[in-house]
């Protein structure tokens, strides 16, 4: 057998594991695994607009922080269903994405990622100040119910929508064309390339995920506020995860997001006290130790092809 | 003057800050020749490139193409009409190979089109052997031939070319007039910036030359070469210092 069809196999094993494993694993692990898909789903979705097209967002919450909402408004205020109510938030994410798209991805490097922090911390206060419609900073509770099951695997089909997307896109004419203006944005303008169109289009599809996995949280929490789903870490997390794994490629956030959660919650359980400046402190570690994440590793050990993007 | 052209300009300005760039020219420039602009360093060209193909607006003027205005088009639109350019700096997309660099730019209909349109400009410009490297690992030489091919793959109708020949080897200069030449008998219109004045002369129908951001000249090559005012632009007759060389 060759290598493509080794790792067909392993695939299949690791889907296998995963489908069985809500169902013989305590709840507390399929818990984990539940926000492992979810982190892999953000990270995944923010690399389509910043690691193909190079436009790095800091306010990716935005979206998770909107799908949240949405759904927990529709399912509390129209007794919507989680499933419906979470699609409908993620459409309303994709809608918004488009003329703000259109406006801020006119601002290139740090002048686009600070407009998103600033559009999560204006979002953040809307949800705050918009009472009637919120109730503000005490959040809106949702009926509680049992079973994690459910959304182990709503989480899991998120999750495996987005890899699936995020490798049609980079092996697609549209892919290589956002990698293109990622390259040089004038140049690929001057070749015909409608580099707005594809920036925009890029953006609203990574709006999409993070909107759907934000009202699946809602859902599943039966607790949101302001902070916990408009947070700056959330956002950050997308970045780092992305980063550490590969940035600009698809294995890339999938590593980065397996790998960063599992840390963890190894520090979590061994060092409660020092877990998040242990962690804080790996992660300075391995962005200096290897600046283009476990993928450019790889490539440069020969292990993986230099111009590898699946 | 006339005044009939596939590309035309009118009375075209670019100021950045107190210095004219380009500071009122007008021209137009005839379908299937191949005509130079050439000037000093600092004289207006590369300005003049970017308001033809709105990498820049200009302060006043108007640019036509095929009779229609383009002043206000978005550059992408201009190339998808069919006038694309290179650049003087290489552009190239290089985290990309040499084969992606000519797919990510292709506008044929059909993919198979596109790759044998890629295979057969790469091996003209002799970089089919390197399609798998990024664009980036290779030489500045290869890059330009690079951006050559790649303005190709657009099949476009006039082709602005921006020092084409700097920094390629004499023999594939060579290579690039004899394509040069073989598009033009296709109906090909070139523009082209460029230092390398024994292949422009000969090459070229036609030569403008441009000083302080405005035309002096505007003439067969024979005639610009003696033309006075352009040997003073270059030489400096009249001036304290030569700020370049006409060779």
């Amino acid at each position: 057998m060759n290598r493509a069809q080794w790792g067909w196999i392993a695939l299949a094993v690791i889907v296998a594991a995963l489908v069985i494993a809500p169902f013989v694993l305590p709840a507390y692990r399929t818990t984990f695994l539940l926000f492992m898909f979810m982190y892999v789903t953000l990270a995944s979705s923010w690399n389509i607009v910043s690691g193909y097209t190079g436009y790095v967002s800091f306010g990716h919450a935005s979206f998770f922080g909107i799908g949240a909402y949405t759904a927990a408004l529709l399912i509390l205020r129209a007794g919507a269903h989680w499933l419906p109510a979470s699609l409908a938030g993620a459409a309303l994410a994709v809608v918004f994405a488009l003329p703000l798209g259109f406006i801020l991805l006119r601002l290139r490097g740090p002048y686009f990622a600070i407009s998103m922090l600033g559009l999560s911390a204006a979002l953040e206060m809307i949800a705050l100040s918009w009472t009637p419609l919120t109730r503000g900073g005490a959040g809106l509770n949702l009926p509680p119910h049992q079973s994690a099951i459910e959304m182990y695997f709503a989480m899991g089909l998120a999750m495996t929508a987005v890899i699936i997307l995020s490798r049609k896109i980079i092996t697609s004419k549209f892919g290589l064309r956002l990698v293109a203006l990622r390259e040089d944005e004038i140049a690929a303008e001057s070749l015909g390339i409608n580099t707005t169109a594809h920036k925009v289009a890029a953006f609203a599809i990574s709006a999409f995920f993070p909107a759907l996995v934000g009202g699946f949280y809602a859902w599943y929490l039966s607790y949101i506020d302001p902070n916990s789903v408009f947070r700056p870490i959330l956002s950050v997390g997308m970045v780092i995860m992305t980063m550490f794994g590969g940035i600009g490629t698809v294995l890339g956030p999938i590593i980065g997001a397996v790998f960063l959660n599992v840390i963890s919650e190894i520090f979590w359980v061994q060092l409660p006290e020092l877990h998040q400046a242990a962690f804080g402190g790996l992660i300075v570690l391995v962005i200096l130790v290897m600046p283009g994440g476990v993928i450019r590793l790889l490539k440069d050990r020969g292990i993986l092809p230099a111009n590898w993007r699946t | 003057m006339t005044m009939n052209g596939i590309v035309r300009v009118e009375n075209l300005r670019k100021h950045y800050g107190g210095l004219a760039a380009v500071n009122g020219v007008s021209f137009a420039i005839a379908e299937s020749k191949i005509t130079a602009l050439i000037g000093p360093n600092g004289s207006g060209k590369t300005t003049l490139f970017n308001l033809i193909t709105s990498v820049a607006r200009p302060d006043a003027g108007a640019v036509f193409l095929n009779e229609h205005a383009i002043t206000q088009w978005a550059p992408h639109r201009i190339a998808a009409r069919g006038m694309a350019r290179t650049f003087q700096i290489t552009r190239v997309f290089g985290q990309l190979t040499v084969w992606e660099n000519m797919l990510a730019v292709a506008r044929q209909r059909r993919d198979a089109e596109a790759r044998a349109r890629a295979q057969e400009l790469l091996r003209l410009v002799n970089l089919w052997e390197l399609r798998d490297q990024f664009a980036a690992d290779t030489s500045y030489g290869q890059q330009k031939l690079l951006e050559f091919a790649r303005v190709l793959m657009l099949e476009p109708r006039v082709i602005l070319l921006d020092e084409p020949f700097a920094g390629v080897n004499p023999t594939l200069a060579q290579t690039m007039v004899a394509l040069i030449r073989r598009l033009q008998t296709e109906g090909k219109t070139f523009f082209i910036i460029d230092h390398a004045m024994t292949i422009m002369m000969s090459l070229c129908d036609r030569v403008l030359v441009l000083d302080y951001g405005e035309l002096i000249a505007d003439g067969a090559p024979a005639d610009v070469q003696n033309d006075a005012r352009v040997l003073e632009a270059y030489f400096g007759s009249h001036r304290e210092k030569p700020r370049a060389t006409i060779g």
